[in-house]
């Protein structure tokens, strides 16, 4: 009942402050800069040749305000918003009018999801892991080896990294498609060759994320490695002569790990800017090419529907690690 | 009388370079002890005097920049002679815990904090025991505290839900768990409440009375040492400046450092104010030449300025590094 | 500069001080380019480097080499923006809710936690390409400023925490100095190397968001910066037909960039963390 008080209590809170936060930010936005999207519709239906008279003009503009929850007073407006957020209603896209935005978010996002989620949570893993043993026996070649490889790797603009790996790995040497999520024309069945196309067509974009994502944990696992190897608990654990390999994973990584676990909750947050880069480079059918298209035909609706969603994903989960980690840290979970 | 450990002019410094500067710390300097079966040894002094240093070197814990400068560290264990620094890590490994173990200074972090108590049992015991089960460690642990006369439930513990005094403790109980021939405690009681001292320091007189084993006892607290060693060496700047059995240096000091030690201890029903020694103990990285202590030393002539007095014999079992003696 | 004669024998930060100086070279020399950035084919196009040329010419007839004296110009001038308000921020929130602590303390680390955990990248990219053709790059570098600043004011925060607790604290309330002019004159000597070292990170951060911002295409292309050369280069396909220099010159000043300021910040970090210093000397 303590903990339940103390500890969960106010992240729930905070949760949902957070996104009542994130969502009004996404409302106002739109709303406090100078461009009028409905006003660049018409300019654009003009543009492509479609003659409209003043009554009809102005029906339209109607019609697109209601599209856009731009009708009535400000306050009107603020309260439909979040009416049709808790019904998953985000309007129509523009650039695939009719389709309602949360159809085009439901397609990409599984993909995106897929994609990311494994990446960040292996490269979590590996680079805790390596960051870890490296940085305990500092003296070992292979550790300094990937030290320098990190130094190199880790302040590359991830942008150039993905071009690089899709120009060698697919262009000189074609092993890996070129782009997309699966092969043209094929039709998605639960087979083992799915499966493998699948695979195969995610292999570059993660590869990509994998290498950027484990030797930015690498190295700061290592930093905080370079702390705990002196505390006290580990220098008696080696004047007591216990293995070095049992104080390197119990003693040093188990405690190491603990603030890399909010590291990792707070990495969850750019997922989907690490999403965008990577989606675009490699053509892959997710939530990052559905923004990117949304940001070159101006569909406001998609933009907003995409931002809102991941604002929610990216909270719960954060949620979820941060009521995890007391399984974690006995300190947090009794006291 | 069987030797457990000795020291032969053991130096010990820490090399430090300070932009481009050098700089040496002679922490331990020219350390001759020999440590006897059977005894509780004690080594006492202000800090900051090199008394955790020669602990360390005697254990073979040093981290750079802390370095053996020169000596040996010899181990006496079944029938054989083993000279520390030239074994290789794996035989050191092997003597530590079954030959000699330690009791940390404040047990405050000395324990790993995610597991439980009985987990830290177990892995000192599978890293120097083999063919066991993990319930047969535990079974070991449990069957341990409870001949010391602790609580068994303490190992479903976590070190934060357990006590300073608990701890320390928990420390002792690790340090004796293979019933080693040497146990070197450092300053065990300094961070305790004066009721939680008492307690430990009976719970390591009880365990040498039993086991009848060797313990080296480090600590700045006169009191402590009075009550609990056989035998004590005062360590001042670096080296050791007098060594007698308890007793005889309590009743008779030679040299002036450890009488002002001795005197600055409170007494029942004496009021009179305690002296300490006037001044402040040197800094190890800048000595003064000739006997250390000289700056602070009423008696000091003109040798003592120029010349290092070395540890001497002037009675049976009573060493002191002192000109004074010389010139009576 | 006796600390910076010191930090100089250090590899890693000469490296990264002879780049950055050098790149600060070029940006002054844009000052006397015989060029305008602004238009196109005054040069003859696509020709690779050579003596009148020598990182080449572009496909809209421009100099590479005077290009990129202007675009390493305006990205540094706009990272600075960036890096200097968001270090203000940071400062201020830092200490105000290190120092005042309790409910303050409270509500600003809850705004810099929501800072953090809200997707701030889309949230840009939702202004910039909302604010498209508005956002030039001193509008880019206040809004980077505006975001990036959450978690450098939680570690300036704890180090307040920290410093609160020493005596000198005590010692000038006690002797009547004002609390502001304390938090300035006696916490900034202690918070001004930190200050330094985020101020790199948050530097190195605006330059590649500008690049990113760039290649999504939702600033202002005219203006030269690292991320605009490279987009015309993407866009005129330069990869494919092989102007090499055109599309390596931003790259590889970019990268040369970001590693020299990758470099300066683990130097000046390990500077700074006397426990990392004594290893090295252990080490040696």
């Amino acid at each position: 009942m303590n903990f339940v008080k103390r500890y969960l209590l106010p992240r729930l809170i905070i949760y949902f402050l957070v996104i009542f936060i994130g969502i009004t930010t996404v409302f106002i936005i739109p709303r406090l800069l100078p461009t009028d999207p409905v006003l660049q519709t018409i300019t654009r239906l003009r543009a492509q040749g479609a003659y409209m008279d003043p009554e009809s003009t102005q029906r339209t503009i109607e019609t697109l305000q209601e599209l856009f929850g731009l009708k009535g007073s400000l306050s009107d407006q603020y309260l439909r918003f979040w009416q049709r957020l808790f019904k998953g209603d985000f309007g129509p896209s523009f650039f695939q009018f009719p389709t309602p935005v949360i159809t085009l978010i439901k397609q990409s996002l599984p993909w995106t999801a897929a994609l990311l989620l494994t990446t960040t949570l292996v490269s979590w893993f590996l680079g805790n892991i390596l960051g870890g043993f490296a940085g305990y026996f500092s003296n070992q070649r292979w550790g300094r080896f990937l030290d320098y490889f990190a130094m190199v790797i880790r302040p590359m603009p991830y942008y150039i990294l993905a071009l690089g790996l899709l120009i060698l790995l697919a262009y000189i040497f074609p092993i890996f498609p070129l782009g997309g999520g699966y092969t043209i024309g094929m039709r998605l069945t639960w087979s083992l060759n799915t499966l493998l196309t699948l695979l195969r067509h995610a292999f570059l974009p993660a590869l990509s994320l994998l290498l950027i994502g484990t030797f930015v944990w690498f190295q700061a696992m290592k930093l905080v490695v370079q702390s705990v190897k002196n505390d006290d608990f580990v220098k008696y654990a080696e004047a007591g002569g216990i293995r070095l390999n049992k104080i390197a994973t119990k003693y040093v990584i188990k405690n190491a790990m603990l603030p890399q676990i909010t590291g990792l909750a707070l990495s969850l947050g750019q997922i989907f800017s690490g999403a965008l880069i990577t989606e675009i480079v490699f053509s892959y059918p997710g939530l990052g090419t559905l923004l990117y298209n949304a940001i070159f035909t101006g569909d406001y609706n998609l933009l907003m529907g995409i931002t809102a969603i991941s604002i929610l994903v990216v909270t719960t989960s954060i949620l979820v690690i941060d009521l995890l980690y007391p399984l974690f840290d006995p300190r947090v979970r009794y006291k | 009388m069987q030797m457990v450990i000795s020291t032969r002019e053991l130096k010990s410094y820490y090399v430090l370079d300070v932009f481009g500067k050098g700089k040496v710390i002679k922490a331990v300097d020219d350390v001759n002890i020999d440590v006897r079966e059977n005894e509780i040894y004690g080594i006492a002094g202000e800090s900051g005097c090199g008394k955790s240093t020669l602990l360390k070197a005697i254990f073979g814990i040093m981290d750079p920049p802390l370095r053996l400068t020169a000596g040996k560290v010899l181990y006496f264990h079944k029938e054989q002679v083993y000279d520390l620094y030239s074994l290789n890590s794996e035989a050191r490994r092997n003597l530590r815990w079954k030959f000699i173990s330690y009791v940390p200074q404040g047990s405050m972090n000395v324990l790993n904090p995610v597991v439980k108590i009985k987990e830290t049992f177990k892995d000192f015991l599978d890293s120097h025991l083999k063919g066991k089960t993990k319930s047969q460690y535990y079974e070991m642990a449990k069957e341990h505290l409870a001949s010391l006369g602790l609580p068994p439930k303490i190992l479903e513990a976590y070190p934060h839900q357990l006590s300073g005094g608990m701890r320390q403790r928990v420390t002792i109980a690790l340090a004796t768990l293979l019933n080693p021939k040497i146990i070197i405690a450092d300053e065990p009681t300094t961070a305790l409440d004066v009721v939680t001292q008492r307690g430990v320091i009976q719970l390591l007189r009880d365990i040498q009375s039993t086991l009848m084993n060797t313990i080296v006892l480090v600590t700045h607290d006169m009191g402590v040492q009075a009550t609990m060693s056989t035998r004590i060496a005062v360590m001042y700047a670096g080296r050791i400046i007098e060594e007698a059995p308890t007793k005889k240096l309590f009743q008779d000091p030679k040299h002036p450092y450890t009488g002002y030690l001795i005197h600055s201890l409170p007494k029942f029903g004496d009021k009179s104010r305690r002296d300490s020694a006037p001044g402040s103990p040197p800094s190890l990285a800048a000595l003064p030449l000739g006997c250390a202590f000289h700056p602070r030393c009423p008696y000091a002539f003109e040798r003592c300025k120029s010349q290092t007095p070395t540890l001497k014999s002037y009675e049976p079992d009573h060493k002191v590094a002192c000109w004074l003696m010389e010139e009576r | 500069m006796k600390v910076l004669k010191d930090l100089l024998r250090d590899g890693k930060f000469a490296f990264g001080f002879f780049v950055l100086i050098f790149l600060i070279f070029l940006a002054i020399l844009s000052f006397f380019s015989p060029y305008d950035p602004y238009r196109w084919n005054l040069v003859p196009r696509d020709m690779p480097p050579s003596l009148s040329h020598i990182l080449g010419t572009t496909s809209r007839g421009q100099d590479v080499f005077w290009e990129l004296c202007f675009a390493v110009r305006n990205s540094l001038i706009m990272s600075l923006i960036a890096g200097v308000l968001s270090r203000i921020i940071a400062i201020l929130v830092g200490m105000i809710a290190g120092y005042k602590g309790g409910m303050a303390d409270r509500f600003l680390m809850f705004v810099s936690d929501s800072f953090l955990v809200l997707p701030l990248f889309l949230i840009i990219v939702l202004i910039g390409s909302m604010a498209k053709a508005r956002l030039n790059l001193v509008s880019l570098g206040l809004l980077l400023g505006v975001f990036g600043w959450a978690w450098d004011a939680r570690v300036i925060r704890s180090q307040v925490l920290s410093l609160r607790e020493r005596d000198f604290t005590y010692t000038s309330l006690l002797s009547g100095s004002r609390t502001m002019s304390l938090i300035f004159k006696e916490y900034m000597p202690f918070l001004t190397p930190l200050v330094f070292a985020t101020f790199i990170g948050n530097v190195s951060w605006a330059i590649g968001m500008e690049i990113t911002l760039a290649i999504l295409n939702v600033l202002r292309i005219e203006t030269p910066s690292l991320g605009t050369m490279l987009q015309w280069a993407l866009n005129y396909q330069a990869l494919l037909l092989g102007y090499w220099w055109w599309i390596g010159t931003p790259v590889v000043t970019s990268i040369m960039l970001f590693i020299a300021l990758y470099l300066l910040s683990i130097s000046v970090s390990e500077y700074l963390d006397p426990r990392m210093r004594v290893q090295r000397i252990g080490k040696a």
